[in-house]
């Protein structure tokens, strides 16, 4: 099983999204883990490679929310879009840190989402990836649990429900079913609802399904990478902790 | 020649009442039935409670009289029997208007139920204040929402699966980018850059080219479904919860729709609270920052007094308080402004604006009123800005509307309430002076419309057997109300005494109760230093007299001018064209007489009569009027068929500060008789009176100032045994002198001599007869009258003369 008692007490959350809009669904999450965990928040701009490879395409177009044209693309233009998406991130944080005791910082950094996030984060780090979604998240917290992750975990979700009173639902690989309701129970989370998932198609089929309002993913269930992957199922921003050793 | 007959002087008896206490049947006043009424005052008193006890409107009340005549506790008095004898009125109250808020509604309702209806809404609300969070925290509530809201999810969950999974089998990726979604065509899990794609053959390129527009093209219609789905989900949503809310507002008010059946206007009402209730179920869910109120666990909260359920809240206008017994009011407002009169619209102030809302109506003196008595004194509504065309707007209308001084104006534009008005069923007393009530009568027209009955108190009555009984019952009320000594009837006799004097008639008693009072409880006072059981004469005198003296200060000053010989006055000697005249001077509370030496100088001229006060402008109108008759009567008694050939001047001496009245008009002509004659009138006397064209001497008013200031000259001088005042005879029952003067009258120092006619006076102030006009047409050789009409004539000649010289030089010229 992982070590993973640096969850408690993570040195930094680190904020990471391709756009405002998907770091500012997930602030107030990022905020409430600076503060309950006494961290520093590093907001984490990421001018993702794909993104400006896109923009590049002469017929490159883009669609806001409400499914409107925002008009023809250009490289200059995506690279003028993300570091003003910064900008309204600095801002964001700078307004939050008035109104409460809050270290941070935000970076621009161009590159795949899933390796700036690896090369950002350091050990004990614990990950948030924003992501807005379009519809009411109805699905509560959603804990990703693979073959060995532990109580450190389970105990990171457990305070994050509770502090955003959502019901809890925990998947896990079925082996493990029984151990990990008997670990929910013995950490007074009697709410959580266990299921088991077969393989990563089935986990991705049932995610896509649950309107998650957040997910925890455990590290065991995966990296980085796994980790991006399941935000574009869930469509729910994403804590990926990182593990304290492997 | 000696007159023949003169008036005789007036017995010490004849000056001022005399009552034997013993007569009065009892001790003191202990032994007597307080007197609870107002005596002599039948004809105000039977105007008030005919008013009082009348159903129509207009016939409002004016009681007015003179200050201290007991007009407000008469008032007040007869108001409260009348009130008590009245069903208690409706109470009112103010509530929200939900579909203008600007126009508060007021409601009617049965007296004690104003109170009732406030509680029961501020308990209405406390109650939902609970039952509607549990409404909506409840299972039942949670799993109807989380089934929209997962209804909702679901259809957007599954047409973006479907969507995210029919672009990865084209081969195409919806990206997130900081300008919105994007669709990028794919090659091995990666987005195909430009440059990959343009060396792509045609065809590939058209074919990612069609996949990646058909992917956009159903992402936008899924992005575009959005708004439209979280409409309906807020319909849902808003429609879930009314059906809630309704549930948990219908069975909290149905009570209060029973404890309020039968009244069709709450009941509209409650049906409007029902309906704004249901639409703003949210208000009830709002958490406020937790205060925590410490160790105590918060078992209940006013709910009701937090700003978002003040559209809920009763505004009560007017409660009777039945239980305790309440009857119809009266209300006496003391200070009434418009505001205090009418009511009042308050305003906040927030974020720099001026704010109102119907819980900031305020009733003023006419809805406490409403359905009884309103008791105002007439000067202080007049006084205020606008209150009395507020209160006459009103009693016209039958309505009170609220207004602002400001919005009369339009100085300040600001949010503002159009209240509904309240009927108006008051009867309105006003209490004020004699002069007001007139001068509204004649100059405001709409005053006799809407104050049809005066209640006019009188300020003397008849003194008679009866009376002086009933007097002596309202002393005895007011020892026990002040909580005086009982008074001894010989005291009471000297109270009397007093109140004649108060009266200006010895045959009438004063009905000013406040002064009556006054006396009584200043004679307690000295009969307290004393260490006295009950209040004695002795004790009326000291409070007469220290009264006197403390007003005195301008009285003794007037004296001291006299004797010390700055003002001259004689009073002794004769001299020709000079007579002592007497006035009465007023200021404040001090009244007092003086006498003023009157000249007058004649010569030959054309008939003028020069009144020097008139001509600089020092002489009032009724001076100058009095002086105007004293032409007439020497035109009409002497040589009457001679031109009018007199030049005269009359003056009052050393006086320099204005006169006016012709109380004087007497004196003046026996100054100018006196002139004419050439007789010497006795300085020894001062004379008062008005004289018409027949020669009467007309009685006057402050005939014992008068007689009183000429006293205390000729005994501050050393009386004489000559002295003394010519009076009106039709003055002497008006007598009611300090018994310093009795005593000197008594002792044969002092003389008052009543006339009736300009010749009885001439006669005792000359010593020559006057003389009347025989058979023959003249007068006796040698009276006074003969000795005029012969200068007169003389004067006539000379002016004849005079002409006829100048008319020869003419005419030889």
């Amino acid at each position: 099983m992982t070590d993973e008692p640096a969850h408690d007490h993570p040195r930094r959350v680190v904020l990471g999204a391709t756009c405002f809009a998907d770091a500012e669904a997930a602030l107030g999450l990022a905020l409430g883990l600076a503060a309950q965990t006494g961290a520093e928040l590093r907001g984490l701009m990421i001018e993702e490679e794909t993104i400006i490879a896109y923009a590049g395409h002469r017929r490159a177009r883009a669609l806001d929310l409400a499914g409107r044209s925002t008009g023809g693309l250009s490289v200059e233009r995506m690279v003028a879009a993300f570091r003003q998406d910064t900008r309204r991130l600095e801002q964001s944080l700078a307004e939050a840190a008035r109104k409460r005791p809050l270290r941070w910082s935000v970076t621009l950094e161009r590159g795949r989402m899933a390796a700036v996030l690896s090369g950002a984060a350091g050990i004990g780090d614990l990950i948030l990836i924003g992501y807005r979604p379009a519809r009411p998240a109805t699905g509560g917290l959603v804990l990703v649990l693979g073959e060995d992750d532990g109580r450190g975990i389970i105990g990171l979700a457990g305070r994050i429900a509770g502090a955003t009173e959502q019901d809890m639902h925990v998947l896990v690989p079925p082996a493990r079913r029984a151990e990990i309701a008997e670990t929910l129970r013995q950490a007074g989370l009697h709410r959580a609802v266990v299921e088991s998932y077969a393989d990563a198609a089935a986990l991705h089929k049932r995610l896509g399904r649950m309107s998650p309002a957040v997910v925890v993913m455990a590290p065991g269930a995966g990296g980085a990478e796994a980790a991006a992957r399941l935000v574009e199922i869930a469509r729910a921003p994403l804590i990926l902790p990182v593990p304290a050793k492997d | 020649m000696a007159p023949k007959t003169l008036p005789e002087p007036l017995a010490a008896d004849q000056l001022s009442l005399r009552i034997d206490p013993g007569s009065l049947g009892f001790e003191t006043t202990a032994e007597l039935a307080p007197l609870d009424d107002w005596p002599g005052q039948d004809r105000a008193l039977g105007a008030i409670r005919m008013a009082a006890g009348m159903a129509h409107p207009d016939f409002n009340v004016f009681v007015l009289g003179n200050p201290g005549s007991g007009r407000h506790s008469a008032a007040r008095a007869l108001l409260r029997d009348a009130a008590d004898a009245k069903p208690v009125p409706n109470d009112w109250v103010y509530v929200n208007n939900f579909d203008a808020p600007h126009k508060p509604i007021a409601l009617e309702l049965p007296p004690g139920k104003a109170l009732a209806l406030r509680d029961a809404m501020q308990s209405l609300v406390d109650e939902l204040a609970n039952d509607i969070p549990a409404i909506f925290e409840s299972d039942d509530y949670q799993t109807k929402r989380r089934n929209i809201e997962q209804t909702l999810s679901e259809t957007h969950e599954e047409a973006m699966n479907a969507l995210v999974e029919k672009a990865r089998a084209r081969g195409v990726a919806i990206l997130r980018t900081p300008m919105g979604f994007g669709v990028a065509a794919l090659r091995d899990g990666e987005v195909l850059t430009p440059d990959d794609y343009d060396k792509l053959p045609e065809d590939e390129q058209e074919e990612i080219d069609a996949a990646v527009a058909e992917i956009q093209d159903e992402l936008e219609a899924v992005l575009k479904e959005v708004p439209r789905q979280q409409k309906e989900h807020r319909r849902q949503v808003e429609e879930l919860n009314a059906m809630m809310a309704e549930e948990g507002v219908d069975a909290a008010i149905a009570e209060l729709r029973r404890d309020f059946d039968g009244l069709e206007k709450v009941q509209t009402y409650l049906r409007a609270v029902r309906r704004d209730m249901i639409e703003n179920a949210a208000l009830f869910l709002v958490r406020e920052e937790s205060a925590q109120a410490g160790a105590f666990p918060v078992a209940t909260t006013k709910h009701y007094q937090k700003p978002q359920f003040g559209r809920y809240m009763v505004n009560v206008m007017v409660a009777h308080d039945v239980a305790n017994g309440e009857r119809a009011p009266v209300v006496e407002e003391d200070l009434p402004t418009l505001a205090n009169l009418i009511g009042r619209i308050e305003h906040a102030t927030e974020n720099g604006a001026l704010v109102t809302d119907f819980t900031m109506i305020r009733a003023g003196a006419l809805q406490r009123a409403n359905g009884g008595y309103l008791m105002l004194d007439a000067r202080q509504v007049l006084a205020e800005p606008f209150a009395w065309d507020a209160l006459k707007r009103c009693l016209r209308t039958g309505e009170i509307s609220i207004f602002s001084a400001v919005e009369r104006f339009s100085l300040v534009s600001t949010v503002s309430l159009e209240p509904d008005p309240i009927p108006l069923k008051t009867r309105v007393v006003l209490v004020g002076e004699r002069r007001l009530y007139y001068l509204l009568a004649a100059l405001d027209p709409e005053f006799g419309t809407l104050f049809k009955i005066e209640a006019d108190f009188d300020d003397r009555i008849e003194r008679n057997e009866a009376t002086t009984g009933t007097y002596a019952r309202l002393i005895a009320g007011m020892a026990a109300r002040a909580g005086t000594r009982p008074v001894a009837a010989a005291a009471v006799a000297r109270m009397l005494m007093e109140s004649t004097r108060m009266a200006d008639d010895s045959e009438r008693l004063s009905l000013d109760i406040s002064g009556i009072a006054d006396l009584l409880r200043e004679a307690d006072h000295w009969a307290a230093a004393d260490g006295a059981a009950a209040v004695a004469p002795a004790h009326v005198d000291r409070a007469v007299a220290e009264a006197e003296h403390r007003a005195g200060r301008l009285r003794a000053l007037s004296q001291e001018a006299i004797t010390r010989d700055t003002v001259l006055i004689d009073t002794d000697g004769g001299r020709v064209g000079q007579i002592n005249a007497l006035s009465v001077v007023q200021i404040g509370k001090t009244r007092f007489g003086r006498p003023a030496r009157v000249t007058a100088r004649v010569r030959v001229g054309s008939g003028k009569l020069v009144d020097i006060e008139r001509e600089a402008e020092l002489g009032g109108p009724l001076h100058s009027k009095g002086v105007m008759i004293l032409s007439g009567y020497l035109a009409t008694h002497y040589a009457p068929d001679l031109p009018m050939s007199l030049w005269a001047s009359i003056v009052f001496e050393q006086s320099y500060g204005g006169v006016d009245g012709d109380s004087a008009s007497a004196a003046e002509l026996f100054a100018l008789l006196s002139a004419l004659s050439g007789l010497e009138i006795d300085q020894s006397f001062a004379v008062t009176g008005s004289v018409n064209q027949m020669g009467d001497v007309q009685p006057i008013g402050g005939v014992n100032e008068k007689i009183e200031g000429f006293f205390d000259i000729c005994a501050a001088r050393g009386l004489t045994g000559r002295q003394g005042v010519l009076i009106p005879a039709a003055n002497v029952k008006h007598l009611a002198l300090r018994q310093r003067v009795v005593d000197a009258v008594e002792s044969g120092a002092f003389r008052i001599l009543p006339i009736g006619t300009i010749g009885a006076g001439i006669a005792l102030l000359t010593g020559a007869e006057a003389g009347a006009r025989g058979a023959e047409g003249t007068y006796p050789e040698g009276s006074v009258n003969a000795r005029v009409e012969a200068r007169l004539t003389e004067y006539a000649e000379a002016r004849r003369a005079f002409v006829a010289r100048a008319n020869s030089r003419e005419g030889g010229a």
